[in-house]
């Protein structure tokens, strides 16, 4: 049962189909059927008419060869003997005797006719096979018979002639008149009911005889082959004969009848053909059993791919519905079939869908603002997402150039529209762009195009001058050409420190990089200088000092007030600075576990300013293992350097921040590594060089000691004596003699 | 030679066969199955050894075509099954009924249809059938079929062979004669009178009968003749002891000088008609002989309006064969009838007509069948002792019992029929084992006083006048019985109307045969 309520849409596309297919094929079989007896009755009454009216033709010939037997008689020589008026006996016993003979003579040589009668009652005889009177003939019921018309035809009975075996006559009782005398008489023809009857059964092209039933008017009955009881007959004969058609339906004792009937009106005999009801419609049996086994075939085999149909149609539904009773309150689905589940089910998504699109309609350009603040903030990295977030924007974004324009509104806040005209210019542009509200005044455009950037100057001076048409100043800066969304983030902020130029620049104006000095110092949008301790530091293997410079670099950031990204944002800005000056040197970050990617997402995802900084500060103690393992890898090379670096350039006048920013070292750490591993200062080896090269020049007498001391760098002469003098323990002079005695 | 006294003592018999039979007799054959004591006829080629034997072979189909004895009754039934088994044959019996019987079978073997034996009626179709060559002769298989042999030992055969010296069939028997004069006894016991020997002491008893009220109703309603119509003429049988005392049998051939002469024409007839014309005046005869038949005559004789006429002598049969007795007695317990002999006369008085020896019905078997063996066989074996008495009474024990030398039938007539008993007689001969010693006493008596017709077994081809001659021959005594006036013109008017109308050819005919069948 509960299966059943739970199942019910599979039991009504079942029941649909059953009554689909069942129906034609039940009513075709049902009209079939109903037809075929139809038409088996109809064939049965015109052939038992047929048949019936040959029987009667053939009944009615029989009788009139009685009737033409009985005129023979009549006017035969032998009874008009009998009307002559034979006075003596031996005249009538002749004549008598002549109409014996006679009679002997056709009932021998006629095999139907049994025996003859002569009936005289006024003359109180019977000629028959002897001379009977009335009252000893053997026949007495023929006797009672009052004929009326020309003759009548008795109803079979059983009578014979002494000692003759009884047999069962039809007789044809015929009357006539004595024509002397004018007394009547009457003369019998008596068939053997058996040759009549059994002439009756035999009907051509028929095996089984037909069952023939005859009465007469007087309801007697002529003939019973029906094979119904004659007392069942009896009370219905008379019904039988005043019924309508040729054929009727009658039920005698437990059976029904088929009757065929017709009527001779020569012989007032009423001939019934009668066949049991079954067996006339048993070649319908045949053909009803045929129908109804085809019939059956198809309905089951029918009603079987049904059951598959229905199956096949339900199983989707099913599957269907099932999920939606998984995902939905189960007493919800209680007491509803599938289709109203899935009505309800289609309903409330339709409506959760509209609710969600108004939500999302509400959301949109928070969502839309959100995404592009993603995009410019540079959090989205991964391919995927970004896709998604373009999809979202629902822009298309497939032109090879990018370019980001940050748009400063000096004079007014944004409208709609401001940012309508904006958006229909780029649309006559033909230019696919996303534009992003920062701030009350500060709009974003991102634009894909394929123009190059002259021509996309070229297109926001346009937009600028036709927003300065609205009396609307604005200040534009546009970044450099990019080519893939994942550089949106960089150049936004090119963009963003562009605008930053809008102090030098000032207001309404159009900012490019090209059209700008390059900023020396990179990132002057913070403390640079903090940057260079924390960098110095950390080249230098001062913890110390890294830490502190840390501090003093986030205490900057966050006394600035500026927000978490900026901080963020200059954060990574300083570590990548970092990397990027290890990378210089040849340090690997990589190997210390850092990459760039990782240290943003790090950066990004950290919620509070300590962890931030506990990140940088392990960060930097990265970067300072890095360093030292460098350090330790270079320090001899970068002293080779060094000393080469003094020995090429000793001519000149040298600084140690030359020397250092050639082997790319602090001038500090370079001072620090060269003594630790020579021993001496970098003053003393630049000296030592000096020197050894003055001591050679001094020995030409021909150089003047000043022009010694400018070739080794030195434009002081008297620093260049006091170095050489300590050097040689001499003056050059001294040296240039000295060597002269030796030499 | 058949004539119409014949047909008549013809029909008379097959109605006491078909009647059937009652019992009495020695009967150990039927009751020992198959070991037959009966020497076994067979000789049938194919079962030389013994007929035991001989069923163990696979039966013979044999195709019968026979008159229909009981109509309506199958012959699926154990008399039948009894035949087949003891002849180990399969019989097809096509049983075609009597009255068209003839027709019917000439019909069938035109279309080709051959049965191994069929019956035959008239000697005319025997005839007819002969001369086409049809019929196989029985005699030259003889010494196969010993108990066919047997059956026709006492002249049957001499009367069943044709002109070539054959018999090509064999007559269903019965008794030669029922007829014998016979008297009211308890008439003439009431009247005082004896049995009459003379003609005269003949008249004096009948004038008696008729006018002396020997009933003794107070009413003129008995006489001492009466005669019937049959076959459209008058049987004057019923009066034979008038003729014979005279000198003559109307309607039957006398042997005069070595010449047949036809009885009905002699000088002597005419004294007998005058005899009877003088009876009939003298209201001896009853009136409506002329327009009575054979029933109504026996309905007269069993209720007393007849007293002294020639006629059955199963009247006397306390076994009541044919059903003679008991309505006689049922009417009047009283009535009695003795038997009368030959009386004498003027001239060499002759005796009472007898049925022909041929049969009313003959069985032949056709020369084309395939299996003549096998149909001698079922031939012989229904003409062995065994063989007839079953057909006769079936199974002794079951359908009849012995006790003495009577038989009596412990089965109705109904259930007789029903097993087939008398059912298919293709070589019977009637049993008289169930009537009464008197009944056999008369028998033997009858046969004794019996004409025997010289002609009988002579067979003439074109006979159909003899029944037009009969016709008119009945027609005429019976003007001159009743004739008011003399009838010696009218006599002589008859017989020359007689020769005229074919007698003497007839006559001449009759006579080559016979002259033929002697020199043999």
């Amino acid at each position: 049962m509960n299966r059943f309520a739970r199942q019910k849409s599979f039991y009504k596309i079942l029941l649909m189909f059953v009554i689909a297919i069942s129906m034609p094929a039940i009513s075709i079989g049902y009209l079939a059927m109903n037809f075929s007896t139809a038409h088996i009755i109809r064939q049965a009454d015109v052939s038992s008419t047929i048949l019936l009216n040959e029987k009667k033709l053939y009944m009615e010939r029989q009788i009139s060869e009685l009737v033409y037997l009985s005129n023979q008689i009549i006017a035969s020589d032998e009874v008009w003997k009998l009307f002559e008026p034979n006075e003596t006996y031996p005249e009538q016993a002749e004549a008598m005797s002549g109409v014996l003979r006679f009679f002997d003579k056709i009932v021998s040589s006629n095999k139907h006719v049994a025996s003859l009668y002569l009936i005289n009652k006024t003359k109180n005889y019977v000629l028959s096979d002897a001379k009977y009177s009335l009252d000893n003939f053997y026949d007495p019921e023929v006797l009672k018979v009052d004929v009326q018309g020309d003759y009548t035809v008795l109803p079979p009975r059983t009578g014979g002639a002494i000692g003759a075996s009884n047999r069962s006559l039809v007789s044809l009782l015929r009357t006539f008149r004595n024509v002397y005398s004018g007394e009547s008489m009457e003369v019998a023809v008596n068939i053997d009911y058996r040759d009549f009857s059994e002439s009756l059964e035999q009907t051509r092209g028929m095996a089984s005889p037909m069952n023939l039933l005859i009465f007469d008017d007087r309801d007697r009955l002529i003939l019973n082959h029906s094979g119904i009881e004659e007392r069942l007959l009896r009370d219905q004969l008379t019904q039988m004969r005043n019924a309508d058609g040729t054929s009727i339906n009658r039920t005698f004792g437990n059976t029904d009848y088929y009757l065929s009937m017709t009527r001779s009106d020569a012989l007032g005999w009423t001939i019934v053909y009668s066949q049991p009801y079954e067996q006339v419609v048993d070649s319908t049996r045949l053909l009803r059993r045929v129908l109804l086994s085809t019939v059956l075939i198809v309905l089951s085999i029918s009603l079987v791919m049904a059951g598959l149909f229905s199956f096949y149609l339900y199983r989707p539904l099913a599957q269907l519905v099932a999920d939606i009773r998984r995902r939905t309150n189960p007493a919800s689905g209680k007491g509803k079939d599938e289709y109203a589940m899935i009505g309800s089910a289609v309903n409330t998504l339709y409506q959760q869908n509209r609710e969600l699109q108004s939500q999302f309609d509400m959301a949109y350009p928070y969502i839309k603002q959100h995404s592009v603040f993603e995009l410019l903030s540079g959090k989205v990295w991964d391919e995927e997402k970004l896709g998604a977030v373009i999809q979202l924007l629902g822009i298309s974004l497939h032109k090879p150039h990018y370019v980001v324009a940050v748009l400063d509104f000096e004079n007014t806040e944004l409208t709609d529209r401001v940012i309508g005209d904006i958006e229909a210019f780029f649309l006559e542009c033909e230019e696919s762009m996303l534009l992003s509200i920062m701030s009350e005044r500060r709009l974003v455009a991102i634009v894909n195009s394929e123009r190059d950037k002259n021509e996309l100057i070229d297109l926001f001076n346009r937009l600028k001058l036709r927003l300065n048409r609205g009396d609307a100043e604005l200040t534009i800066s546009v970044s450099k050409i990019f080519d893939s969304l994942d550089k949106l983030f960089l150049a936004y902020q090119e963009a963003l420190q562009l605008l930053n130029h809008k102090f030098f620049v000032g207001k309404n104006e159009m900012i490019v990089s090209e059209t700008i000095r390059p900023i020396v110092d990179r990132g002057a949008f913070y403390p640079k200088q903090q940057e260079q301790n924390l960098l110095e530091s950390i080249r230098s293997q001062n913890a110390e000092k890294a830490a502190a410079a840390l501090a003093s670099l986030t205490g900057t950031l966050t006394e600035l007030s500026y927000s978490i990204d900026y901080i963020k944002y200059v954060i990574f800005q300083v570590c990548s600075n970092l990397m990027d000056a290890l990378s210089e040197v040849g340090g690997k970050p990589e190997e210390a576990g850092i990459d760039v990617q990782t240290l943003w997402k790090d950066i990004h995802e950290a919620d509070t300013l300590t962890r931030l900084e506990a990140l940088i500060a392990r960060f930097i103690h990265d970067c300072m293992e890095t360093a030292a393992v460098l350090k330790r890898k270079q320090h001899t090379e970068t002293i080779a350097k060094t000393m080469d670096f003094i020995e090429r350039h000793y001519r000149e006048d040298l600084s140690l921040k030359e020397i250092s920013t050639n082997v790319y070292l602090s001038p500090g750490y370079l001072s620090t590594i060269f003594k630790n591993e020579t021993g001496m200062t970098i003053y003393d080896y630049i000296t030592q060089v000096r020197m050894k090269a003055a001591g050679h020049l001094v020995l030409d007498p021909d150089v003047k000691i000043q022009d010694v001391a400018l070739a080794v760098g030195y434009n002081n002469i008297q620093s260049f004596m006091r170095f050489f003098k300590k050097a040689y323990k001499m003056t050059p002079l001294e040296y240039r003699r000295s060597r002269k005695t030796i030499g | 030679m058949p004539n119409t006294y014949k047909k008549v003592m013809l029909v008379a018999i097959a109605a006491s066969v078909l009647a059937g039979c009652s019992s009495n007799g020695n009967s150990e054959s039927s009751v020992k199955p198959s070991s037959s004591s009966s020497p076994s006829p067979s000789s049938s080629s194919t079962a030389s050894p013994a007929s035991a034997e001989a069923s163990k072979e696979a039966p013979t189909t044999l195709k019968l075509a026979v008159i229909e004895m009981y109509p309506g009754v199958s012959f699926d039934n154990k008399t039948t099954h009894y035949i087949e088994e003891k002849t180990n044959t399969k019989l097809e019996i096509t049983a075609i009924p009597g009255a068209d019987f003839e027709n019917k079978l000439q019909i069938m073997l035109a279309s080709g249809d051959k049965p191994d034996i069929i019956q035959l009626g008239t000697d005319a179709l025997e005839m007819k059938f002969t001369k086409s060559g049809l019929l196989l002769p029985l005699n030259a298989s003889f010494d196969k079929t010993p108990n066919l042999q047997k059956f026709g030992e006492d002249g049957i055969w001499d009367a069943m062979k044709h002109s070539d010296g054959n018999v090509y069939a064999i007559p269903i028997r019965g008794s030669a004669i029922d007829n014998i004069p016979i008297y009211r006894k308890d008439w003439l016991d009431k009247l005082g009178l004896k049995v009459p020997t003379t003609i005269d002491e003949y008249y004096a008893v009948a004038d008696a009968f008729s006018n002396k009220d020997p009933d003794g109703n107070g009413k003129k309603d008995t006489y001492a003749l009466s005669g019937w119509t049959a076959n459209g003429g008058f049987d004057l049988s019923t009066s034979d002891q008038v003729f014979g005392a005279y000198g003559t049998l109307p309607n039957s051939w006398l042997l005069q000088d070595g010449k047949l002469v036809w009885g009905s024409i002699v000088p002597g007839a005419l004294d007998a008609l005058k005899f009877l014309n003088k009876m009939y005046k003298g209201k001896m005869i009853d009136p409506e002989f002329v327009t009575d038949n054979s029933a109504r005559f026996k309905d007269k004789v069993l209720k007393g309006v007849i007293g002294a006429p020639v006629y059955r002598y199963f009247l006397m049969d306390s076994s009541n064969l044919n059903n003679y007795y008991e309505p006689l007695k049922q009417n009047n317990p009283n009535a009695e009838f003795v038997e009368g002999g030959i009386l004498k006369g003027p001239g060499d008085s002759v005796g009472f007509r007898m049925l022909t020896r041929r049969g009313w019905l003959k069985t032949a078997v056709l020369n084309s069948s395939p299996h003549v063996d096998a149909a001698l066989r079922v031939l012989d074996f229904l003409a062995s002792d065994e063989g007839n008495k079953y057909m006769n009474y079936g199974e002794e024990g079951v359908d009849y019992k012995v006790e003495g030398d009577l038989l009596t039938k412990t089965i109705t007539d109904d259930q007789m029929k029903q097993e087939g008993i008398g059912q298919l007689r293709l070589a019977f001969n009637a049993l008289y084992d169930q009537t009464s010693p008197r009944y056999r006493e008369l028998f033997d008596y009858a046969h004794k006083i019996g004409y025997k017709d010289p002609a009988d077994g002579l067979v003439v081809e074109n006979n159909t006048k003899q029944v037009e001659l009969d016709q008119y021959t009945g027609q005429q005594y019976v003007k001159m019985i009743m004739s008011d006036g003399p009838i010696d013109n009218m006599f002589a008017d008859y017989v020359a109307e007689w020769k005229k109308r074919g007698g003497d050819a007839l006559t001449q005919a009759f006579n080559d045969a016979y002259q033929e069948k002697n020199k043999q």
